[in-house]
């Protein structure tokens, strides 16, 4: 081939490559093939003050599995983790629109069986409590996450929460819990 | 061929090429202009929105894209898009979707306290209700997407607020039942 027509091809190539590369990149077939949210599973659903809610789990393409409190087709409460701060864990407390009374929702640990708040949604540990633990139904099975999520025990003390600790125990009835500390 | 004719084609094929070129970047450089939109929002402040559908084979997204001035090869830029719902497991219905934009206005250089609602939605949705923070609910009727699957809606909200948040999407189908939604 001579050189003309070797310079003649190079350049075909390098434009209509560059065309064919930005043209590409620029497709708008793409949208959508990777979705931000991927395979929704509804794991239980029910009512709260006469207000319907879902519990949906779902893939974040950032965050991995993560779990939707959803009213009315709307994310209320979103959790990927377990909340809290070295064991000390805490339920979020929500109140859904037209609902009266609040609603506790929060991840726990995998090895979690157990869950107990104080009635009064304050500490729940030993020494700083001041009222009953009132035990919560534990969601999910092996293999899919451990949640709470219900209504807040009844009370006065519960407006105004965001949050609340949460005692856990796994199956053995051994404390997941950040242990009380002893008297000095 | 003899040697005149052969030239010939040589040039006009190479002329063929080098308009081919050129109608290729032209159209990448200003083809979003001519691009078809379902739906088209002028703002009294002179900014344009509009929404397109795009994606390719069974998934669409409905895109909002803003016109912008600032930028001498950007002349509609993306300011989101809601693609279609996945259906939920274990359940009867779609996890919804829908997106809520606030309003930017390039000429004043600011936000806005108004919003354009739009999203994309399985095609029995004739009508959606959606809710903001302010507990209005605000009735719409869904625009076909040139897709069998896909409806999409569009929106204005003119004081939607600083703060814009659905609280409630609700879809109704051409008999005005509820379609389920997670």
């Amino acid at each position: 081939m001579s050189t003309s027509r070797t310079r003649t091809v190079v350049a075909i190539v390098v434009v209509f490559g560059g065309l064919a590369v930005v043209g590409g990149l620029n497709w708008e077939g793409w949208d959508g093939r990777r979705p931000a949210v991927t395979g929704p599973r509804l794991l239980t659903e029910g009512t709260t003050g006469g207000v319907n809610w879902s519990v949906v789990q779902v893939r974040e393409s950032t965050w991995g599995e993560c779990l939707y409190l959803r009213q009315d087709g709307a994310t209320v409460e979103r959790t990927c983790t377990e909340s809290g701060v070295l064991q000390n864990y805490e339920l979020s407390v929500r109140t859904l629109r037209g609902a009266a009374a609040p609603i506790l929702f929060g991840m726990l640990p995998a090895a979690a069986a157990r869950a107990e708040v104080a009635a009064d949604g304050g500490d729940v540990q030993a020494r700083f409590r001041n009222a009953e633990l009132v035990p919560l139904k534990v969601h999910g099975s092996d293999g899919s996450r451990r949640f709470v999520v219900q209504a807040a025990p009844t009370g006065p003390d519960w407006s105004g929460k965001n949050s609340v600790s949460v005692a856990v125990q796994d199956a053995a009835g051994r404390s997941l819990t950040r242990r009380d500390r002893r008297s000095r | 061929m003899t040697a005149a004719p052969r030239k010939a084609v040589r040039r006009g094929l190479i002329v063929l090429l080098v308009l081919l070129a050129v109608s290729g970047w032209t159209y990448l450089a200003v083809g979003d202009r001519w691009k078809s939109n379902v739906a088209f929002f002028t703002l009294d402040e002179g900014d344009n929105y509009r929404l397109r559908v795009t994606g390719s084979f069974d998934v669409r997204c409905a895109k909002l894209e803003r016109e912008t001035f600032s930028d001498p090869y950007v002349n509609w830029r993306e300011a989101g898009k809601d693609c279609a719902w996945p259906r939920v497991a274990d359940g009867d219905g779609w996890l919804a979707g829908g997106r809520a934009e606030q309003v930017h206005s390039e000429r004043l250089g600011r936000r806005l306290p108004e919003a354009i609602l739009y999203g994309i939605v399985p095609a029995a949705a004739t009508s959606i209700q959606i809710t903001l923070s302010d507990g209005t609910p605000r009735e719409a009727a869904t625009i076909a997407s040139g897709h069998d699957a896909y409806r999409v809606y569009a929106v204005y909200v003119p004081d939607a607020g600083d703060r814009v948040e659905v609280v409630s999407l609700r879809l109704h189908d051409a008999q005005g039942g509820d379609l389920l939604v997670y």
